[in-house]
């Protein structure tokens, strides 16, 4: 298991989603680097490391919102899917959408899991929680 | 063999066993030919006639396709006299982009013996008419393939409606599937921004836990009540809007095994006691609506008891055609002018805070149950209680 602390990059448009994600890794004091990208073009270039961007360091996994402008999730994971460096990246799909043909479309890109947002009050210690167990247990490339 | 010529031989017997000299016996052979012509030509006139004036196109084709003999109805089809049709090629006749669906008819017809189909036909000023043709295989006396017959009905009005008809039916599908894309953008958009208020309202409180009055509490807990209750809205809207496009299942099932399912859920989490009195039927349609028709009519029932235990039972007797079943709750039973009002959408009697998210429930009971061909009504016993009733389709006694 990797004794590199993990790199998280989170990427949504929300700014209330950000920090509902920011307080959860706070209140769980996880150590974790959190990343912020508000668009799936943001994130290509903190992945590389391009546009002005400190490259994101590895071990990490992205944290991917479905709907947002400039480029959203789906053209994202196509993007990075294609990448000849970072096409292995672990990615969760983080969505509001509970349809069956986004989830299906998220799986093809070989995402790691896709997580429909709750409406309950503690679920994003739930999905802090699923990817910390994740990273302690998991070999990431 | 035509009647006329059976009764001609048959008196013909009687008469070959009589006993008259030879003369005599030809001049009555001549006599009952001349009978016999005058019958038949009587019998095509009258065939003739018939086919004259018949609504239908009538024609005969000979081997190439070419009309031979045309009744007025084929040629004014067509737009000709009969005159100018006799003669024309068949394939002239026809729609040009419909002329090979009119070739398959013509060899089907020449292998089968018979053919039917429909197409468009070309008048003689270039219009064009929709067709019901039969084609049937014409033979010679010697049994030889001598062309065909053709029997064509005009059925451009038909299908003129059929074609409204299929152009309105997707224009409703176009307009359901918008309606539903509609709901279903509403409220995930909607809910969306409702969830950070929620989550916002949580983290105020969060960091100024301690510094908060007890007012400000109350307010808080009021945002987020009242954030619930619209969520809750939004989800049944959504509910409602998607039921006539879930594919329905026609399964048969078992009300029995569904109702002990819903008993179990109600019994453990609240202190009504759910009862089902006497046999339960097979029934059909969609038991995840039927479910939810139950979970609703029993959820309504506690909801809006005035104690807090008390019992519902569920009974069900046949109808013949349908099923009914019976929910009778004990609670304080509602007025009879409410009676419609209940069942239309976010309507809710007795608007107490945070007790009564939603208002779709009874609305969706009543669409659900609708769907299926059936009708709910809600009584007043005497006294206390209510009792929904409502149909439902049963297995087919097939």
């Amino acid at each position: 298991v990797s004794s590199l602390p993990l790199s998280v990059l989170l990427v949504d448009d929300d700014e209330v989603e950000i920090i509902g994600i920011q307080r959860a890794f706070r209140k769980n004091e996880l150590p974790y680097r959190l990343r912020v990208a508000r668009d799936g073009a943001q994130a290509l270039d903190i992945v590389r490391g391009r546009d002005g961007e400190l490259r994101l360091e590895r071990p990490f996994v992205v944290l991917l919102d479905l709907n947002m402008p400039r480029m959203n999730g789906f053209e994202f994971l196509r993007e990075l899917r294609s990448d000849p460096v970072h096409h292995q990246a672990v990615v969760f799909v983080l969505t509001t959408s509970p349809a069956a043909i986004d989830r299906s479309a998220a799986y093809d890109q070989h995402v790691a899991g896709y997580i429909v947002k709750s409406h309950s009050g503690d679920h994003l210690a739930g999905v802090i929680g699923l990817l910390d167990a994740y990273a302690r247990t998991v070999e990431l490339p | 063999m035509t009647p006329g010529a059976a009764v001609w031989q048959d008196e013909s017997l009687c008469r070959g066993g009589s006993s008259n000299p030879m003369n005599e016996q030809i001049e009555s052979c001549e006599q009952s030919l001349a009978r016999e012509l005058s019958f038949t030509r009587a019998l095509l006139d009258e065939t003739a006639a018939v086919i004259e004036s018949a609504s239908d196109g009538i024609a005969r084709l000979d081997l190439t396709g070419c009309y031979v003999a045309v009744n007025s109805a084929c040629a004014t089809f067509f737009g000709y006299t009969p005159d100018e049709l006799v003669g024309k090629d068949f394939r002239r006749t026809v729609y040009p982009d419909d002329l090979p669906k009119a070739l398959r008819i013509y060899e089907h017809m020449l292998a089968d013996g018979k053919s039917e189909g429909e197409y468009r036909g070309i008048r003689k000023d270039g219009s064009t008419f929709y067709q019901h043709v039969v084609l049937v295989t014409a033979k010679d006396e010697f049994g030889r393939q001598a062309g065909h017959h053709s029997f064509t009905r005009d059925v451009t009005a038909r299908k003129r409606i059929e074609d409204t008809l299929a152009r309105h039916t997707a224009e409703l599908a176009r307009s359901n599937a918008e309606l539903e894309q509609f709901a279903c953008a509403i409220s995930h958009d909607l809910r969306a921004p409702l969830r950070a208020v929620r989550e916002l309202s949580r983290w105020i409180e969060e960091d100024l836990e301690g510094a908060l009055g007890e007012q400000t509490k109350k307010h808080l807990e009021l945002l987020r009540n009242r954030v619930e209750r619209m969520d809750q809205m939004l989800m049944e809207l959504l509910e409602y809007s998607r039921l006539s496009h879930e594919d329905g299942v026609d399964e048969p099932f078992d009300s029995a095994v569904l109702l002990e399912e819903i008993r179990e859920v109600f019994e453990r989490s609240s202190d009504f006691t759910i009862s089902v009195s006497g046999d339960m039927p097979i029934v059909k349609g969609s038991a995840v609506q039927l479910h939810r028709v139950f979970m609703n009519l029993i959820d309504n029932a506690i909801k809006h008891h005035d104690r807090p235990a008390g019992s519902v039972r569920i009974t069900a007797s046949d109808l013949g055609a349908c099923v009914e079943f019976n929910v009778i709750d004990d609670g304080p039973g509602i007025d009879k002018v409410h009676h419609e009002r209940i069942f239309r959408m976010f309507h809710v009697l007795h608007p107490k805070d945070g007790a009564r998210p939603g208002g779709m429930g009874l609305a969706l009971v009543k669409k659900i149950v609708e769907t299926h061909d059936g009708a709910i009504r809600v009584s007043s016993g005497p006294g206390r209680g209510s009792v929904f009733q409502f149909t439902w389709p049963k297995r087919s006694s097939a």
